[in-house]
C-alpha cells in the first residue's frame, strides 16, 4: 500500500518567506506521528497542504497516492487549530452538517463523546465557552472513522482532565489502516502514545525517527531531545 | 452533494429573510388599513409609510450585503477551513451561493409585489383591476402578435442573467481581493469598479461597432421589436458571467491562501 | 496497578517489565485471559503498536500464548514463570550489588547489611 502521506521536495512560499523549504517525507498507515517543531516552523503550513487549502509553489504532495482533492478530503479529518466553526448553529445541527457530507461520520460516536464531555447537544456554538468549542471540534474530527488525521494543536487550550481524554481516544480510534499526525509543542504529555516523530524547523525537517530508538540509542526521551536540538 | 450545500446556504441565509419578510408583510396589512387619503397624510400614517418604504428598501439592501457577506465569510475567512475541507469540488461553493443568493432576489421581488397589493387592496376594486390588467395584456399583445410570448420570455431570462452576471462579478471582485496579503478589501472594490468598468466599455463597443450597423434606431408603430439585438446583449452578459465564474473557481480551486 | 512509564526508555521494554511483574505478582496468574490489545493499550495510556510490540516480544519469551481462536494467555507453565522469577531476582540482585560496590561496601558487609535489615523487615 502507498504511503498515507508523502512529500516530494514540497516548497511554499509567502512572498519571500519559505514556510516549507523543500520537504522530503513519507508517512506509513497505522502509526500515530508527532509532527514537532517551534512555532512557525512549518507544521501548520504542511497541515494545511494536505488539505488543499493551500496550493503548493513546488514540489507535490499526495494522499494515498493522489493529488490533494474531493478524493482525498473523503478520507482527511482535519482539526485546526482555530475556531472555525459558524456559529449560528447547534451542537446537534454541526453534527448532523457533518454526517451529511461525510460518508464515515460516525454520528452515535459523537453523541457517545458528547455525553461523556457533559456537552448539550442543543447548545448554540456561538454560546459554547472556548474550552468547550474546542471539545466539539475535536469530537466532529475523531467521529470520523478517515484514513488520516491531521490534528494541529489538539491538546494545547485544554486542561489536563481533557488532554487524557483526547489521548485516550485517539488511542481507541487506532485502526492498522489509519495514521494520525499530531503537530504540537506540548511534547511530554503525548510523547507516550508516539510511534513516530518529524523534527522541524524553518520548514525544512531535521530528523524524523521511531520514538523507541529515540530512547534505545539516545537513552533520552523525545521531549530531552527536543530541547537539545531545539535550544534557543 | 450540491443539493446538501444549497440545503445549508438557504437554512442560513432564511435566518435574516424570513423574519424580514413577515415584517414586511406586517407592516403592508398595518398600511393597508390605514385608508391614505392622497392629499392629506396625518403625520401617524407618514411614519408608518416611511417605516414601510424603509423595510422595502431594506430587503433589497439585505439581499446585497447577505450575498457578499455569505461568500466572504463562509468562505474566505475561518468558516473556510470548515467548508473547503469539506469532499465537495469548489464550484458546487459557487453554484450554491449563486442559487441561493438568486433565489432570496426573486423572493424579495415577489415579496414587494405582494405587500404592494396588499396595501392597495383597500381601495382596489378587484373586477375592475383584473379588466384593467386584461386591457394591458391586449394592447401589449396588438402590438407583439404572437410574439409578446417571445418578450416575455426574453425579458425573464434577460433578467436572470443579469442578475447572475452581477452576483458573479460581486463574488469575482471579492476572489480577487483575496488574492492580496494586505488589502484585501481595497483590491475587492477596485476589482468590482476595473471589471464593471471594462465590461461596460466592451458591452458599448460590441453595440455600436458591430450590432449597430444592422439596426436602426427607429421604432415606430409599424417596427418590430429588436428580440435580435436583446439576445445579442443577454447573450454578451451571459459570455460575461461565465468568465467571471471560472475566474472565481481558478482562484479557489488554486489560489487558496487561507489565514 | 497502575502503569508506571518513563519517557526517557523505551516504552515497549517498560511495558515487558511491568506485566512480567504483574505475572510474578500474581495479578496476571497463569492461565489469565489477558485483554485485546487495543485495550491494554488504552488502559495503558500507550500506542496500541507498542503494547503489540511488548506483547510479541513476552510471546518469543515464552510467557504469553497466543491461541488461534481465543486470544492471548498468560502461560501455564509454571517452570517457566519460575524461571523468569528467578532472572528478574537476579537482575535486582546484581544491579543492587553494583550499586552498594560503587558506594564503598565489600561483599562481606553487603551480606552483612541484608541479613539484618531481613531481620528488621519481618
Amino acid at each position: 500500500m502507498s504511503p498515507i502521506l508523502e512529500c516530494i521536495n514540497l516548497k511554499k512560499s509567502f512572498g519571500s518567506k519559505h514556510a516549507v523549504a523543500g520537504v522530503n517525507l513519507k508517512v506509513e498507515r497505522g502509526r500515530i506521528v508527532g509532527l514537532l517543531g517551534p512555532n512557525g516552523s512549518g507544521k501548520t503550513t504542511i497541515i494545511k497542504l494536505a488539505n488543499s487549502l493551500l496550493t503548493p509553489t513546488s514540489g507535490e504532495i499526495l494522499i494515498d497516492g493522489k493529488k490533494p482533492g474531493v478524493e482525498t478530503k473523503k478520507i482527511v479529518s482535519y482539526l485546526p487549530e482555530k475556531t472555525y466553526l459558524n456559529n449560528w448553529m447547534r451542537v446537534q445541527q454541526i453534527i448532523e452538517f457533518f454526517s451529511d457530507f461525510y460518508s464515515d461520520f460516525n454520528t452515535q460516536k459523537a453523541y457517545d463523546m458528547l455525553k461523556r464531555l457533559n456537552l448539550d447537544p442543543k447548545e448554540k456554538l456561538k454560546n459554547l465557552s472556548k474550552g468547550n468549542r474546542e471539545k466539539v471540534q475535536l469530537i466532529l474530527v475523531m467521529s470520523r472513522e478517515a484514513q488520516l488525521y491531521l490534528l494541529d494543536e489538539p491538546i494545547g487550550g485544554v486542561d489536563p482532565a481533557t488532554r487524557d481524554y483526547i489521548l485516550e481516544t485517539i488511542i481507541s480510534n487506532y485502526s492498522e489502516n489509519a495514521t494520525v499526525i499530531i503537530s504540537t509543542h506540548l511534547i511530554s504529555d503525548i510523547e507516550k502514545i508516539l510511534d513516530d516523530v518529524i523534527f522541524i524547523k524553518d520548514g525544512q525537517i531535521l530528523l524524523t525517527s521511531k520514538v523507541d530508538n529515540i530512547r534505545d540509542e539516545k537513552g533520552k526521551s523525545v521531549d530531552a531531545l527536543f530541547r537539545e536540538v531545539f535550544k534557543c | 452533494m450540491l443539493g446538501k450545500l444549497l440545503k445549508y446556504e438557504i437554512k442560513a441565509t432564511s435566518r435574516v429573510f424570513l423574519p424580514l419578510y413577515s415584517v414586511l408583510i406586517v407592516f403592508s396589512i398595518i398600511n393597508c388599513f390605514m385608508n391614505f387619503n392622497p392629499d392629506y397624510f396625518s403625520t401617524s400614517q407618514f411614519i408608518s409609510l416611511t417605516l414601510y418604504i424603509l423595510i422595502l428598501a431594506g430587503m433589497f439592501v439585505a439581499s446585497i450585503i447577505v450575498m457578499i457577506q455569505r461568500f466572504y465569510k463562509n468562505l474566505l475567512s475561518e468558516e473556510g477551513y470548515l467548508m473547503f475541507t469539506l469532499p465537495v469540488e469548489s464550484w458546487k461553493h459557487i453554484v450554491s451561493k449563486l442559487i441561493t443568493t438568486l433565489m432570496w432576489i426573486v423572493l424579495s421581488c415577489i415579496m414587494a409585489l405582494l405587500s404592494i397589493l396588499i396595501i392597495a387592496s383597500q381601495g382596489i376594486n378587484f373586477p375592475e383591476f383584473f379588466a384593467d390588467i386584461r386591457m394591458i395584456w391586449d394592447t401589449a399583445y396588438s402590438y407583439f402578435g404572437a410574439s409578446l410570448y417571445h418578450f416575455i420570455i426574453q425579458m425573464i431570462i434577460g433578467f436572470i442573467v443579469a442578475m447572475v452576471s452581477g452576483i458573479l462579478l460581486i463574488y469575482v471582485s471579492i476572489a480577487i481581493g483575496h488574492l492580496s496579503n494586505n488589502h484585501k478589501k481595497l483590491l475587492s472594490i477596485g476589482a468590482f469598479i476595473g471589471i464593471y468598468t471594462v465590461g461596460q466599455i466592451i458591452s458599448a463597443t460590441l453595440f455600436i461597432g458591430n450590432f449597430g450597423h444592422r439596426f436602426e434606431f427607429r421604432i415606430t408603430q409599424q417596427s418590430p421589436f429588436p428580440f435580435t439585438l436583446v439576445w445579442q446583449a443577454i447573450g454578451v452578459s451571459a459570455a460575461f458571467a461565465a468568465i467571471y465564474f471560472v475566474i472565481t473557481n481558478i482562484i479557489l480551486n488554486k489560489r487558496l491562501n487561507l489565514e | 496497578m497502575p502503569w508506571d512509564l518513563k519517557s526517557d526508555r523505551p516504552i515497549y521494554t517498560q511495558l515487558i517489565e511491568q506485566i512480567e511483574l504483574k505475572i510474578l505478582s500474581g495479578e496476571f496468574p497463569p492461565g489469565t485471559r489477558l485483554p485485546s490489545v487495543r485495550d491494554m493499550a488504552q488502559e495503558a495510556s500507550v500506542n496500541p503498536n507498542t503494547m503489540q510490540r511488548a506483547l510479541a516480544k513476552l510471546e518469543e519469551d515464552g510467557l504469553v500464548v497466543t491461541h488461534r481462536t481465543s486470544g492471548r494467555t498468560i502461560t501455564e507453565d509454571a517452570d517457566m514463570i519460575k524461571q523468569v522469577k528467578y532472572q528478574l531476582a537476579e537482575k535486582q540482585i546484581v544491579e543492587f550489588i553494583e550499586k552498594m560496590q560503587f558506594m564503598g561496601f565489600e561483599k562481606r558487609e553487603i551480606l552483612t547489611l541484608i541479613t539484618k535489615m531481613l531481620e528488621e523487615m519481618k
